[in-house]
């Protein structure tokens, strides 16, 4: 055959063919190398140095596991220790919980054999790692009902757990059970099904019934809608939402119910569900939120259930019998402008929100309403359609907003198994107004061991002049928490907090402009949750029950003081030492869409609370102004410049990024460093930063990779695990990751700084130093808007206060071992719907009060525990704040969120005193990111993909006429090697530190493809040769 | 194998891969000059590439009989390659349009989700082309 030339030439197209093949997929694989090291759980680049003389000195950062079996264990009993303290107990008649240690109780409803342990995209639960909740229940001594065990098991038995759209490894969820418009909940017709005896052994494992309802939640997806549109065909619930319980779910409860004395219900949702026909049903004895556990948290539910721990967890968000009906509900989703088509695709122009809720999101809503009520300023009338019947299902007709129909749970809720007294010590308010110290004392009166949380609230005046500038204030409002130790039955616990009183402040953007206290009466007040503070300060003010308060309340627990004038001076100035002034009010960065269209948006003030309620901001089409912003081409790049003093390139200069390990961003010798980098090394760096720190050679910045997400290592493993440098010896026999831990939303619910403290140390930090990922992309510190986001789970709570506070101590937990975190996502990331482009609106004082007050927490270094600033061992803690942050997808205004210099330079770099890395989301350096505005605006990276094609000013002669721009550039230089030189990434490097390429298995393959079929194809044409040789001759 | 030449003394397969190339070609052009990346810079390598295969595939296809054997080879192994190169950097300049797409879950603009699908037609004419075209080298002449 092969003496025929056709052969040869068919061989040879081939086996060209195939070349060229192998070729590209080795070009793919290279360019999407960490995107493909993420994938296969493989490390394509690694790290090597060679000791030196003084080499412990150069390990600035020390992991505390110097084993992988020491990681596995250390990341496990830290998981299953932060669990316990992060479910909140919500219900419990009669003393129903806790149950015996070894009870026999009947698990029922599809969650409570396949809860949800975690997120499902972002920070996913390993499941490798996941001790499932039978196992982690029979563990712990319950004994568990064999029989609708086994219809549950039989259910599942061809069904497995699923795979991460992004990221390695497995998540603990199933396919067939997980959306965000049904519950899946099995019927009994379909458990009978599945085992006819199901029910045969109610009477043997009768010491409780344990129903287990739960929703997914995570990246991915668009999330909850409410209403009939949040609803798969046939799925009807109890107050028309999603959040509330399915019929099928209903049947479950109506089981446990019928057949048992105690019924116990798991609420296992990082969303709040809307749970009022539980929470008044006497049948029902006990409610538990519990939130996503993580991998081993079944293990602390368990404890929680059996007393083993005591629950000390308290809501982080409001829990409303119908929360489609908070006001900020009114303008969420798809919103799209009627002129979205008119704009090229790659500006990403979709949709917006308005943002017409102002302040009043979450319990500022609910409780100032029943505040005004109360004080008879008005808020009974409600229009249809806006209020909840008794039943939490929507008024359709106008009438009266009642407290009871619309809050199950207030913010701050939780119980306990035993009882507290707190007393109101003292509270010294300091002269400059800038703090005051509150002294609270607790005491467990009860008859057990347990932790609390001081609660502390705080009211300032609504006045006349807030009613003419558009001013608004909650009722009520976090101020500061503290929990205690765990307190021994009679034992207590005196703690002094240094309450910052900025936090009080509220933001003018029409009159002065800035920061303001009005003159009037201010009340502190310690309470239970925000609606027993609230009610504490009612009844301060003279108000009781009679006056329509839901309770009398207690007017010890509160301070009132007074302030004379109004000030509009103390808090116009920002710690940093930069005036506050309007930065998103006007222009081209504002976000209030009043700004674009006059008159367009009437933002809900308490003034006129059925008035002013929210409408939806639908139809509107961007005009002129609005479209020369949402092309994201705002800033033409200019030639011309004069900057010949400007130096790129030095080649001088012997410095390196080493030399400035732990220097401060002000050391004169940055100057020196970053004059060594070229335009185009920055632009390299900037562009290539997807899970990836880029190497800049010319500084001796080496390669790095990086890592998502808030909550441990996305794709990598233990199986990768070092100590200072060398490979875990162990590391083979331990593939299991860090994402272990309960989720954001449970951290939150904690009320623990010292714990959230340690999270950052341990799942944060600890997979730095043990993966060798200096940047990790978390914490995720978006505010919940509302109940419906899906990804809320990544994030803490709807108060910028708990959020800001939890996140912080994360930071610094984090950064205390050298993780370069990125705090995410910078700003307003309320949605996932259309979040590639939205557009999102709302005046400056929401976008200051809540959103913004909540990072700058964080980025302030803020909320120092009072256990730390009483011990002189923690005095090095808090003292930087975050070091770096990922810009969100949405638009801040009209404008890509990097791009918005209002929030990015004005409020974060300047008041703020931000000198870190800022990354953009997985944008690229693509038009929707906006990247000659976001690098003026202080972007140091681009996470993406590359450079987009139709980006054609990405080096550095096309930047090299622009003056603002180099002087940028340099700038975001300096920002990006002062956050790398003071976190991991300078770990145990000395000079002969250097990066060295790994030979995977997929270079391997791809390598032997390309040879294999490049001698064939080589063969094949040589061959051709020999026949046609040989034809010739013949002939 | 049998002969391959239609009645008149020409290449079938030569005809189907011009035509698969052809439209394969096309797919490029669209997708490169409209849509999602309309604003990008078109890659010329395709183009120069594909325009060459094609003058090939009809110097084949209508010399017929009257080139060389040997003529006749290199023209067809020529036109082949030349689509595998055009194949190759199309699919390569839409990588990017896939990595958006499948791997991470971003709301991508519909566009971009278009111009892909597209793409990967376009990517599979060349492929049939090229594979056509392995086919009609594998053929014996007569």
């Amino acid at each position: 055959m092969f003496k025929r030339s056709n052969v040869w030439r068919g061989m040879t197209l081939l086996f060209t063919l195939l070349f060229a093949i192998s070729l590209m997929t080795a070009s793919i694989f290279e360019l999407y190398r960490t995107s493909v090291d993420a994938f296969f759980g493989t490390r394509s680049q690694t790290t090597v140095t060679q000791p030196s003389e003084h080499e412990e000195d150069a390990w600035t950062y020390q992991s505390k596991f110097t084993t992988a079996k020491e990681a596995y264990e250390g990341f496990q009993e830290f998981a299953i220790r932060e669990s316990v303290e992060t479910f909140a107990l919500l219900k419990n008649e009669g003393g129903a919980l806790p149950i015996a240690s070894n009870a026999k109780v009947t698990l029922l409803g599809v969650r409570s054999y396949a809860p949800v342990y975690g997120s499902n995209g972002g920070s996913i639960t390993d499941g490798y790692s996941t001790v499932e909740i039978t196992d982690a229940f029979t563990e712990r001594g319950l004994q568990l009902n064999p029989s609708t065990l086994a219809a549950y098991s039989a259910f599942f038995a061809d069904k497995e757990w699923t795979t991460p759209q992004f990221g390695g490894g497995i998540i603990p969820e199933y396919a067939e059970i997980t959306a965000y418009n049904d519950p899946h909940e099995l019927t009994l017709d379909e458990l009978r099904g599945l085992n006819a005896n199901f029910d045969q052994d109610y009477a043997e494992y009768s010491d409780a019934a344990i129903v287990v309802v739960g929703r997914p939640g995570g990246e991915g997806g668009n999330g909850y809608y409410p209403g009939n549109e949040g609803l798969a065909d046939g799925v009807h619930t109890v107050t028309g939402n999603i959040l509330s319980l399915s019929d099928e779910e209903m049947a479950i409860v109506e089981e446990a119910k019928a057949n048992f004395d105690k019924v116990i219900v798991l609420v296992n949702s990082t969303n709040p569900m809307e749970l009022g026909n539980l929470a008044e049903d006497p049948e029902i004895d006990a409610i538990l939120w519990i939130g996503y556990p993580g991998a081993y948290g079944f293990y602390g539910v368990a404890d929680v259930l059996t007393g083993a721990a005591n629950p000390s967890a308290y809501l982080g968000d409001v829990f409303a019998k119908n929360s489609a009906l908070a006001p900020a509900m009114r303008n969420y989703g798809n919103i799209p402008w009627t002129n979205a088509d008119s704009f090229s695709a790659d500006a990403s122009v979709n949709s917006y929100l308005v943002q017409a809720e102002g302040i009043y999101s979450g319990y500022r809503y609910y409780e100032t309403r029943y505040a005004d009520i109360v004080l008879g300023n008005g808020g009974a009338q409600a229009s249809a359609g806006t209020y909840a019947n008794p039943d939490g299902t929507v008024a359709a007709a106008a009438g009266t907003w009642d407290y009871a129909n619309e809050v199950v749970y207030p913010f701050g809720y939780g119980l306990s198994y035993t009882a507290f007294s707190q007393t109101l010590d003292s509270v010294e308010v300091m002269g400059s107004k800038e703090y005051a110290n509150v002294t609270v004392t607790v005491t467990n009166t009860g008859s057990v061991a347990g932790k609390s949380v001081i609660q502390l609230y705080a009211q300032a005046p609504y006045t006349d002049y807030d009613k003419q500038y558009g001013v608004e204030k909650s009722a009520v409002q976090l101020m500061d928490f503290e929990k205690t130790d765990i307190l021994q039955p009679g034992a207590s616990q005196t703690i002094t907090m240094k309450v910052d009183l900025s936090n009080l402040a509220s933001y003018d953007y029409t009159g002065a402009k800035t920061f303001i206290l009005d003159a009037g009466d201010y009340y502190f007040a310690i309470g239970e949750n925000s609606h027993d503070a609230l009610n504490n300060i009612l009844a301060a003010q003279g108000r009781t029950t009679a006056d329509g308060m839901t309770a009398d309340g207690d007017r010890t627990k509160t301070y009132r003081w007074t302030w004379d004038e109004l000030d509009a001076d103390t808090f116009s100035v920002s710690k940093a030492g930069t005036a506050i002034t309007n930065a998103v009010s006007e222009g081209d960065y504002a976000m209030d869409l009043n700004a674009f269209l006059p008159g367009a948006v009437t933002y809900l003030s308490r003034s006129d609370w059925d008035g002013t309620f929210p409408q939806t901001y639908s139809g509107l089409a961007a005009n002129d102004a609005l479209s020369r912003l949402l092309n994201n081409d705002l800033i033409p790049l200019k030639t011309g410049d004069d900057v010949s003093d400007l130096v790129f390139g030095d080649t001088t200069s012997a410095l390196t990024l080493n030399d400035l390990k732990g220097a401060d961003f002000d050391d004169p010798r940055w100057e020196e460093l970053v004059n060594k980098v070229t335009v185009d090394e920055f632009l390299a760096f900037a562009s290539n930063a997807f899970h990836n720190i880029a190497n800049i050679d010319s500084v001796g910045l080496l390669q790095y990779a990086a890592d998502d997400g808030p909550g441990g290592s996305d794709s990598h493993y233990l199986t990768e695990g070092m100590y200072q440098g060398v490979p875990y010896a162990d590391a083979a026999d331990y593939e299991y990751a860090t994402r272990v831990a309960p989720s954001p939303v449970n951290l939150a619910y904690s009320w623990n700084k010292e714990l959230a403290y340690e999270n950052g140390e341990i799942i944060l930090g600890e997979s730095t130093l043990v993966l060798n990922l200096p940047i990790m992309i978390g914490p995720g510190m978006n505010l919940h808007r509302h109940a419906y986001n899906s990804r809320g789970v990544e994030y803490y709570s709807e108060d910028p206060i708990l959020s800001g506070y939890i996140g912080s101590a994360v930071v610094q937990g984090a950064q205390s071992k050298g993780c370069l975190v990125n705090i995410k996502h910078a700003a307003f990331n309320d949605q996932e719907i259309n979040r590639s482009g939205i557009a999102v609106f709302m005046n400056e004082q929401r976008a200051r009060e809540l959103e913004l007050r909540n990072l700058q927490q964080a980025f302030e270094a803020n909320g120092k525990p009072a256990s730390f600033e009483a011990d002189e061992s923690r005095a090095d803690t808090y003292t930087t704040g975050a070091l770096g942050v990922m810009t969100s997808y949405n638009r801040i205004g009209a404008v890509a969120s990097s791009a918005n210099r209002g929030v990015m330079v004005q409020i974060m770099r300047d008041e703020w005193g931000f000198h870190g890395y800022n990354v953009t989301d997985f944008t690229g350096v693509a038009l929707k990111a906006a990247p000659k505005e976001s690098i003026l605006a202080g972007t140091t990276a681009f996470c993406g993909f590359g450079v987009a094609e139709n980006i054609t000013y990405w080096d550095g002669a096309s930047l090299s006429g622009d003056r603002e721009m180099l002087e940028a550039v340099k700038e975001n230089i300096h920002y990006l090697l002062y956050a790398l030189a003071n976190s991991a990434a300078m770990n145990g490097v000395n000079a002969t530190t250097h990066t060295e390429n790994v030979m995977t298995w997929w270079r391997g393959m791809y390598i032997a493809l390309i040879a294999v079929t490049g001698v064939c194809t080589a063969v094949c044409v040589g061959g051709y040769a020999v026949t046609q040789i040989k034809k010739k001759r013949g002939h | 194998m049998a002969n391959n030449l239609d009645h008149a003394g020409r290449r079938p397969h030569i005809l189907a891969a011009a035509a698969a190339a052809l439209a394969g070609f096309v797919f490029y052009l669209v997708t490169s000059f409209t849509g999602y990346l309309a604003q990008s810079t078109v890659n010329p390598i395709p183009v120069i590439c594909s325009v060459a295969a094609l003058v090939l595939l009809c110097a084949c296809w209508f010399a017929g009989k009257s080139l060389s054997p040997l003529l006749r080879d290199l023209l067809t192994v020529a036109a082949g390659v030349l689509l595998i190169v055009s194949f190759a950097f199309f699919a390569l300049s839409r990588v990017s349009l896939a990595a958006d797409v499948y791997f991470i879950p971003v709301n991508y603009p519909k566009a971009e989700e278009t111009a892909l699908y597209l793409s990967l037609v376009g990517i599979a004419l060349y492929l049939v082309s090229i594979i056509t075209m392995i086919v009609e080298a594998l053929s014996a002449k007569e």
